[in-house]
């Protein structure tokens, strides 16, 4: 008898999902899909406000990545101004992003994941949490605690706080970064880098033991989609898109981000509330295409910092052309810390940072404005339009984590063929549903960024028969 | 004495700002480290490194009164995703960063938690109730021992003292 398997909640992301397995009458895996089962309206709650509130307001869409947002929404703030901001307010932005990656991609990798990496996928699940690296590898946690702290200083003496920063708008920023602060910070980046290295060496090690999950877990060709730098460096603040595909061709460059739209489609299917993007000359799902570290690694021809360009070119030894296993995110995503680390410690250095021409200021000139950054998990797009006092009228937001919809889709889907043993009357093993849900743990995706949501979140796996009726479900409800 | 007040709460949900309303209180009347969080995450139990006593500050739904208690040790969480407590905090800290000291939670009973600012009478009395009740636990702490941690005999009669004497400090 065919089955459906259902887990609920994905849990060590951030937001509410579950994962559907479709079995046929033999047991084998007919399909998988990953629903996003939070609905988003931000986008509707921005109408009839002024602009200028805007990037106040969108910096409170996420507790995670506020930064980004903050900045892509001011940054639409400034077209709209039709304004070019001062450099110490780029730079200050600028600092601010890196920061975020930073501690974003800590908590992505020591917090969320490193219980699979450390403790393995087949862990008793009451193993697999922060809690037992303290007897597994108390040093590692404390230096992944640490790096996490340190971006959020940063935040907190750039923004004002941690969390929903609210100091950059239309224009430029609110206040002048102190120059006491740059002691405090330079005070971090020896032991920021040593953890950074110190995770890399140890993932690579790690990667030996993770062989099928390598090749089986979201491993697939696809587009990859990023911001570059002129020159084809990793820019995070401002640059032009590029896309390539898995043999690392360029299939496009020099995109204008704030035309987005004319390039870029969402589709949407049935079972979940997140939209499905994709690159419009290729249509969909042909377009399909990836964001976040992986993608920025596979786009870039360079990181532009001394050590993360080694790592960078080692990295691209792992794949033909560009690397395609979905596993690899968690490799990229300490590459990309360790460029971070090198870039805040850059800044520290330049002077224009402590400038105090931190504003452009203007009356509104323009009636659509578009801002775009690379967020944590990918480039991130906001789009407004005004009327003539200021109003927002309309506004749109490409979120990054929407973007790898379909690549996660196609992730839980390999997962479950490769690792799903079924018989008629067995049970799935644990291990087998940790790795559907470790399959999307690979893209950190933030579903919150597209919706608020409250608590620890749920996750369900149906098994469905070849009717399509729920045979078998498991669900771990929320706290 | 070295102690730490970590106070938790929102103060856009209403009574939720109860802790937040007490720490302010504390603030202005005595010497310890008091710090307002809207949510604990495991970066907070770096900050229990070389404390002899952390306090933690919450309003609570389920409290019918202000109660004073002391934070157990033991802490075997099934998973790690969205909530962290104070046990969690207290035994990561313990783990972590070797806090050998004692922990507390001061719990302010709250009913109303939804999205306004602003305190019901009965959270903001409570508030400042909890904030009497700390200051006089602080005192009685700091004339015990001023540079050790109560052992377990002083902390079973500071719970059964707490609210039965008075202030050092008008709150």
């Amino acid at each position: 008898m065919s089955r459906r398997i259902v887990v609920a909640p994905v849990t060590r992301i951030e937001g509410h999902a579950k994962i559907t397995v479709h079995l046929d009458a033999g047991g084998s895996v007919e399909s998988a899909q990953f629903h996003v089962t939070e609905f988003r309206g931000f986008e509707k709650l921005c109408e009839g406000r002024p602009f200028q509130e805007m990037p106040g307001l969108m910096s409170r869409v996420c507790g995670i990545c506020p930064v980004s947002h903050i900045l892509a929404s001011s940054k639409a703030g400034d077209m709209l101004l039709g304004v070019e901001i001062p450099p110490a307010a780029v730079k200050q932005r600028r600092l601010a992003n890196y920061a975020q990656i930073l501690q974003s991609h800590a908590l992505s990798f020591f917090h969320l994941s490193s219980p699979d990496l450390l403790l393995g996928m087949d862990a008793a699940p009451e193993q697999r949490n922060l809690f037992a690296l303290t007897g597994a590898d108390r040093e590692f946690l404390r230096r992944g605690i640490r790096l996490r702290q340190f971006g959020q200083r940063v935040i907190e003496m750039v923004g004002g706080r941690r969390i929903h920063p609210g100091w950059s708008g239309p224009g430029g920023v609110q206040h002048c970064f102190p120059a006491a602060g740059r002691d405090e910070i330079l005070g971090w980046i020896p032991e920021a880098l040593d953890s950074v290295s110190l995770a890399l060496d140890r993932m690579k090690r790690l990667l030996d033991s993770f062989r099928p999950e390598l090749d089986h877990m979201g491993n697939f060709p696809s587009l990859f989609l990023a911001t570059v730098s002129p020159d084809g460096a990793l820019e995070y603040y401002d640059g032009a898109i590029r896309i390539v595909d898995a043999a690392g061709n360029v299939i496009a460059e020099d995109l204008d981000p704030r035309r987005y739209f004319t390039f870029l489609g969402e589709a949407s299917e049935q079972g979940t509330f997140m939209k499905f993007p994709f690159y419009r000359p290729f249509g969909y799902p042909q377009g399909h295409y990836r964001v976040g570290p992986l993608a920025r690694l596979n786009v870039a021809k360079s990181a532009g910092t001394a050590a993360a360009d080694r790592e960078l070119r080692e990295f691209k030894q792992r794949g033909q052309g560009a690397v395609c296993q979905s596993f690899h995110y968690h490799l990229a995503r300490l590459v990309e810390m360790l460029h971070c680390v090198e870039r805040i410690e850059e800044l520290m250095a330049d002077g224009e940072l402590l400038g105090d021409n931190i504003q452009a200021r203007a009356a509104l000139n323009r009636r659509e404005g578009v801002g775009s950054c690379e967020a944590p998990r990918g480039t991130l797009f906001h789009r407004y339009q005004v009327d003539r006092d200021g109003l927002m009228t309309g506004a749109d937001l490409l979120i990054a984590t929407s973007q790898n919809n379909r690549a996660m889709n196609l992730a839980v889907e390999q997962t479950a063929r490769r690792f799903i043993k079924a018989g008629p009357d067995t049970e799935p093993a644990e291990g087998m549903l940790n790795r559907l849900e470790a399959a999307i743990r690979c893209y950190d995706p933030c579903l919150s960024c597209s919706t608020h949501a409250l608590g620890q979140m749920p996750i369900r796996v149906e098994v469905l028969d070849s009717r399509g009726r729920l045979v078998s479900e498991f669900a771990r409800q929320s706290e | 004495m070295n102690a730490l007040l970590i106070a938790i709460g929102n103060s856009l949900r209403h009574d939720d700002g109860a802790a937040r309303h007490a720490a302010i209180l504390l603030r202005a009347s005595c010497d310890a480290e008091v710090r307002i969080k809207t949510q604990l995450t495991p970066e907070t139990a770096a900050e229990f490194a070389g404390r002899d006593h952390v306090v933690f500050l919450d309003a609570d739904a389920a409290a019918a009164k202000v109660s004073l208690e002391a934070v157990r040790d033991v802490c075997s969480p099934a998973s790690l995703t969205h909530t962290l407590g104070p046990r969690e905090v207290v035994a990561l800290a313990r783990a972590l960063y070797g806090f050998a000291g004692r922990a507390w939670l001061c719990r302010i009973p709250a009913r109303d938690f939804s999205p306004t600012p602003g305190l019901s009478p009965r959270a903001r009395s409570g508030a400042a109730e909890a904030a009497r009740r700390l200051l006089r636990l602080l005192d009685q702490i700091a004339a015990h021992s001023p540079s050790a941690p109560p052992g377990d005999e002083l902390i079973d009669s500071l719970k059964e003292d707490a609210g039965t004497q008075g202030p050092r400090k008008t709150v």
